[in-house]
């Protein structure tokens, strides 16, 4: 016991030592209540869709993400839902569909396109349509949204 | 599944020019020193979130920013035995001589082929758009050559530099063997 005195971490007793939980705001709404959220949604964006409304679709989605931890049923539906609605935008369509959103709107765009890319195999995750946005995206609202992804500690 | 090339070397491009804003941060662990905080992974706040551009499953780049430096880590698509021993000798080449590179690592992440460290002193020292101008052409599109044969043009274009080393290495292996094995034939 002695000679393990050395293997322990001391800078964790500290008290000025940083938590993951300081370094954003929490959400302040329930889980259960983030996952009926979610799924309510899904359902509004499939009705978006079916009257080929694809910025309303996405405007929807793109308001008020489910981030942090504890939350990961919804964060998946979430994700899923904007899939299917990035799958479905015309290329033509989607420079105008991105001028239409909110400055917001573009930065979670962004970070769930990232977070797209992260898992190839995921889903119908086509690494193709996901370029494509990212490509038009950047276009529309430049580097600073790429640098709001790299600094924001909302994991979507 | 070639045309998203040029998609991908924008993503990427875009990425790092939007990562390479770095500035000089002293070690909050050690006083007087200055250590690339992405390779040391001290403190959580000034890490912050890693970024992926992955074409398709086989084809990635990783950069993990920090407030003093970058770690970008590329992962090549090698479809069978031989494109991987050759992209092996080719990245072991570069990494051996990573000093006169100034920015390549000399091991890369596990789970990628190839990394690079870029530091605040080298964003100060060199321009931004050259070392990403540097990482895209030089890497990226050798790599694609050498990688090269695109999944829907496999068998019509053959890329000319993978096939030759391919078709060298086996007429050098079936020229050997059969010298070799002349020396039994008694």
């Amino acid at each position: 016991m002695d000679t393990a005195f050395r293997k322990i971490d001391i800078d964790q007793y500290d008290e000025d030592v940083l938590h993951d939980s300081e370094l954003y705001e929490i959400d302040p709404r329930d889980p259960s209540q983030v996952l009926e959220e979610a799924k309510q949604r899904q359902a509004a964006v499939r009705t978006s869709l079916s009257r080929n409304d694809i910025s309303g679709a996405l405007s929807t989605i793109l308001d008020n993400p489910p981030y942090g931890p504890n939350v990961e049923q919804a964060k998946d539906i979430t994700l899923q839902t904007l899939l299917t609605i990035l799958n479905t935008t015309k290329s033509t369509e989607i420079s105008a569909v991105t001028r239409s959103l909110s400055q917001d709107a573009q930065d979670t765009l962004m970070k769930y396109l990232y977070k797209g890319m992260a898992m190839p195999g995921w889903g119908d995750i086509s690494g193709s349509v996901l370029l494509g946005w990212h490509e038009k995206l950047t276009e529309i609202a430049g580097t600073g949204c790429i640098v709001r992804t790299m600094t924001d500690r909302r994991l979507v | 599944m070639s045309n998203t090339l040029k998609p991908y070397l924008a993503a990427v491009r875009s990425t790092l020019t939007a990562a390479l804003t770095l500035e000089n941060f002293s070690s909050q662990v050690v006083e007087r020193h200055n250590k690339p905080e992405v390779e040391t992974g001290g403190s959580k706040e000034v890490l912050l979130n890693p970024l992926t551009i992955s074409r398709n499953e086989n084809e990635r780049v990783l950069i993990e920013p920090s407030v003093n430096s970058i770690r970008l880590s590329i992962r090549i698509k090698q479809s069978d035995e031989i494109e991987r021993i050759l992209c092996h000798k080719f990245t072991r080449f570069m990494m051996q001589r990573a000093e006169s590179f100034i920015v390549l690592r000399r091991k890369p992440v596990p789970g990628h082929d190839i990394s690079f460290l870029i530091t605040n002193t080298h964003s100060e020292t060199m321009l931004k758009h050259k070392i990403v101008d540097f990482i895209i052409e030089f890497v990226l599109f050798h790599f694609r050559r050498l990688a090269a044969n695109s999944c829907d043009r496999f068998m019509e274009e053959v890329d000319k530099e993978i096939s030759a080393m391919k078709l060298n290495l086996n007429w050098r292996a079936r020229t050997v063997a059969e010298s070799y094995l002349l020396a039994f034939n008694t």
